[in-house]
């Protein structure tokens, strides 16, 4: 008994020390021929544990020859494995293995056959087996596939369907998509699914060209439909772009007038709606709306929206007088030309009124001075063709005029009624307007200095030659910026007066301002204007430039001399300059009188108080000026008072007091002073 | 304001339409019978009324028939030169890439 317990104790120990080194099979078997010794619960425990991890290494070992079989290309072997591994371990993801290596062997066996088929050129079954992958599988590739069969089968509306659902495209892809939407019409459609293809492809180019003339074709007709003029319009412009870079010049116009057709289609939309900030924006978009009939439509667009937007007063401004001379709206009215004049005064007031209903702001006010100039010079054309009876008056705005290219006839027209102008200045500012130089004339007159000088600048860059009418306004420019730079305390401003000389000899009436303005200026710029004034009277000394000249050269000298910087003397002679170029200068003459007064009063109280008594008479009698006889005896009765004060001693008092006396009595012997210094003498011991 | 819009009249209106637009404007009550006495004023005097017409009336139809009849005759063209009956599209093969499936 004692030698069957030991023999137990021994397998049990093998066992379980087997079991800690986790060696289960061999742990399984020795637990087993313990139980059957000697059935225990532990044993039972130790057995199904013993079991459990056996179970789960063979399943594992059958896993791992599972994807063996698979790097073999065995997939039948792989799915015996993982079906028995599935028996062994509880694992979710055999089951999804073993369903995939079922489905590849499947997909495998189909793909087969359906290449087999696509290259028998049975093109139906092998689309009808790519797309059953596709289901399968979910790859994108076998959808393109099948795709690409459809087409070549002649199944393009199959083929598209198919497309449709693909979530992505390569390029063979894009091309069959295309091809099957060209095939069934889809013209543009199919031109937008080629544009995606990334690789240039030179054989596509043609086929392009005729699917691209297809399109326009296609969108024509849904044009007549009349029905979503907006997705026309964009896919017109898309294809326009696409012609230009397939260098289809022609084909790319054709799709910008379809584009046109439908922008103008658009407007008259957006004008039923009352929505002109759309028209607005449309009509800033293309030069192709710089006819007549946009001008038009521009001015009164921007009429409805200057109504509560002051920034829409000066385009408003720009195309009004464009709008009212041509067509609109006196010809559909009245044939009779008072009438027509009539309305056209009746829509100026009108646009006055928008004008007028905003406050003066910066754009305001330059809107009204455009209005300004526009309806002086419209005024005037008008005027100058009546007078002269011309049977073809050619009255329209510089803008319309540049833009028709009647620009030059209409400067014909200005030079043969040269008579008809008041002035040369009035002739040449007309001329300037419909020059070259307009729109820079247009920026001076509407107070943007700057402007106009960088527009002058582009046409003397151009070499262009120069008439009297682009000189003129060069000229009016460049002394305009010239006085701009100068009161912006810019240094170089002398160069832009290099043509103001000949400007003031063609021009007076300019020189005559220039020199109104210069005669009262008063501003911090004496010393600039001074310099420019210097130089231009070089050039020319004509009385308006002097009187400038003179004016400001004497303001400057007494603004010197109140700073300090000149003393009377400094003054007198600057003063005494500005009157020999203008004798007339008032302002000069009244400050240099009372300076030579100032000079004369110290130098008499100079000679006085250094007992030079008879000068300073002598200083009185030969002065020009009577209030130096008057200061003379002031002084004079000070020094008596002084001296009477000062001087104790009587001799030498009585010799100053005879030299007092003798010069007031060369001055004026009647004055009383003589008396009370002879008083004095008469009578020493009174009052000294 | 729009006159042609309150009366609810065309451009064309006869004085005797804006009349009668006039009493009908007013049965509806849209606008107040100053705004539509105003509208009428505008229409029936001619002057106004072709200010009114400038301020708020379009005529884009010439334009359009003239670039409508252009492009009728190159669609003609084009349909003439490319049409699928004229000229077949074939499918490029070429193009087709090598896939690994």
């Amino acid at each position: 008994m004692a030698r069957k317990k030991k023999k137990i104790d021994t397998i049990l120990n093998r066992a379980h020390k087997l079991f800690d080194a986790q060696n289960y099979l061999l742990a399984e078997k020795e637990f087993e021929k313990a139980r059957k010794k000697a059935p225990s619960r532990d044993i039972d425990e130790k057995l199904d544990i013993c079991r459990e991890k056996n179970r789960s290494e063979k399943g594992k070992l059958l896993v791992k020859k599972g994807y063996t079989a698979i790097k073999n290309n065995a997939l039948q072997d792989a799915i015996s494995c993982f079906t028995q591994a599935q028996q062994l371990m509880d694992d979710p993801g055999l089951s999804e293995k073993i369903k995939e290596l079922d489905q590849q062997i499947q997909v495998g066996s189909i793909l087969d056959t359906a290449g087999n088929a696509e290259e028998s050129g049975d093109y139906v079954t092998a689309a009808a087996l790519y797309e059953q992958i596709w289901q399968k599988t979910g790859q994108q590739h076998f959808c393109i596939r099948s795709g690409v069969c459809h087409v070549k089968a002649g199944n393009e509306d199959h083929a598209i369907h198919i497309f449709q659902n693909a979530k992505t495209l390569d390029d063979t892809g894009c091309y069959y998509y295309g091809f099957a939407m060209a095939k069934t019409g889809q013209y543009p459609e199919a031109i937008t699914q080629w544009e995606k293809i990334n690789t240039p492809i030179n054989a596509l180019i043609p086929q392009k060209i005729q699917v691209l003339s297809l399109a326009f074709s296609t969108l024509y007709h849904t044009l007549e439909k009349g029905t979503d003029i907006e997705t026309i319009r964009s896919r017109a412009k898309e294809l326009k772009t696409i012609a230009r870079t397939l260098d289809q010049s022609v084909l790319a116009d054709h799709f910008d007038t379809l584009y046109h057709y439908c922008s103008i289609a658009l407007l008259e939309i957006w004008w039923e709606q009352e929505d002109y900030e759309k028209i607005a924006d449309l009509l800033e978009q293309a030069t192709a709306f710089n006819t007549l009939e946009f001008i038009v439509l521009k001015a009164k667009t921007c009429y409805h929206l200057a109504e509560k937007n002051e920034t829409f007063l000066y385009p408003m401004v720009q195309s009004w007088f464009t709008a009212i001379f041509y067509q609109h709206p006196v010809e559909k009215y009245s044939d009779n030309p008072e009438k027509q004049q009539q309305i056209r005064q009746q829509l100026i007031r009108l646009a006055e009124q928008r004008i007028d209903s905003h406050t003066g702001s910066p754009t305001v006010r330059q809107a009204a001075a455009l209005f300004a100039v526009e309806k002086k010079l419209i005024t005037d054309m008008e005027t100058m063709y009546r007078e002269s009876r011309s049977d073809t008056p050619r009255i329209c705005t510089p803008f319309y005029a540049a833009i028709t290219g009647r620009s030059d006839e209409i400067l014909s027209d200005i030079r043969k009624n040269r008579d008809f102008f008041k002035d040369p200045e009035h002739y040449l500012e007309t001329g300037g307007l419909y020059s070259r130089t307009w729109e820079s004339l247009y920026a001076l007159k509407t107070g943007d200095v700057d402007k106009a000088h960088a527009l002058i600048e582009q046409i003397i860059e151009d070499n262009a030659s120069l008439d009297e009418f682009v000189e003129y306004t060069v000229a009016r420019v460049w002394l305009a910026y010239g006085q701009a730079c100068l009161e912006r305390g810019e240094k170089k401003f002398l160069p832009f007066f290099s043509s103001t000389p000949a400007l003031f000899e063609t021009a007076p009436s300019i020189e005559q301002r220039f020199a109104d303005h210069l005669d009262k200026y008063d501003g911090d710029r004496l010393a600039e204007y001074e310099t420019v004034l210097k130089w231009l009277y070089e050039k020319r000394p004509s009385p308006p430039v002097a009187r400038a000249f003179s004016a400001i050269m004497a303001t400057l000298a007494v603004r010197r001399f109140n700073k300090n910087q000149f003393n009377d003397q400094q003054l007198a002679a600057m003063l005494k300059k500005a009157l020999d170029i203008n004798p007339e200068n008032q302002f000069a003459r009244y400050n240099l009188q009372l300076t030579l007064i100032d000079i004369q009063k110290d130098d008499m109280l100079d000679a006085l108080y250094k007992n030079k008594m008879g000068k300073a008479a002598d200083i009185v009698l030969e002065s020009e000026y009577p209030e130096m006889e008057a200061f003379f005896f002031s002084e004079a009765e000070d020094m008596l008072d002084m001296l009477c004060s000062t001087i104790p001693e009587k001799g030498f008092l009585t010799i100053m007091l005879h030299r007092l006396r003798d010069a007031c009595e060369s001055v004026d012997e009647t004055h009383y002073l003589v008396e009370k210094i002879n008083d004095k003498l008469t009578n020493p011991g009174k009052g000294m | 304001m729009n006159p042609f819009k309150i009366l609810r009249v065309t451009q064309h209106a006869t004085h005797k339409e804006i009349i009668q637009a006039v009493g009908q404007a007013m049965r509806t009550r849209q606008y107040s019978a100053q705004t539509i006495a105003r509208a009428q004023k505008l229409l029936l005097d001619p002057a106004s009324r072709a200010c009114q017409y400038f301020l708020h009336c379009i005529d884009l139809t010439d334009i359009k028939n003239d670039m409508m009849k252009d492009m009728t005759g190159i669609c003609e063209q084009i349909e003439q030169q490319h049409a699928p009956r004229n000229v077949p599209l074939q499918y490029l093969a070429e193009i087709e890439m090598k896939n690994d499936f």
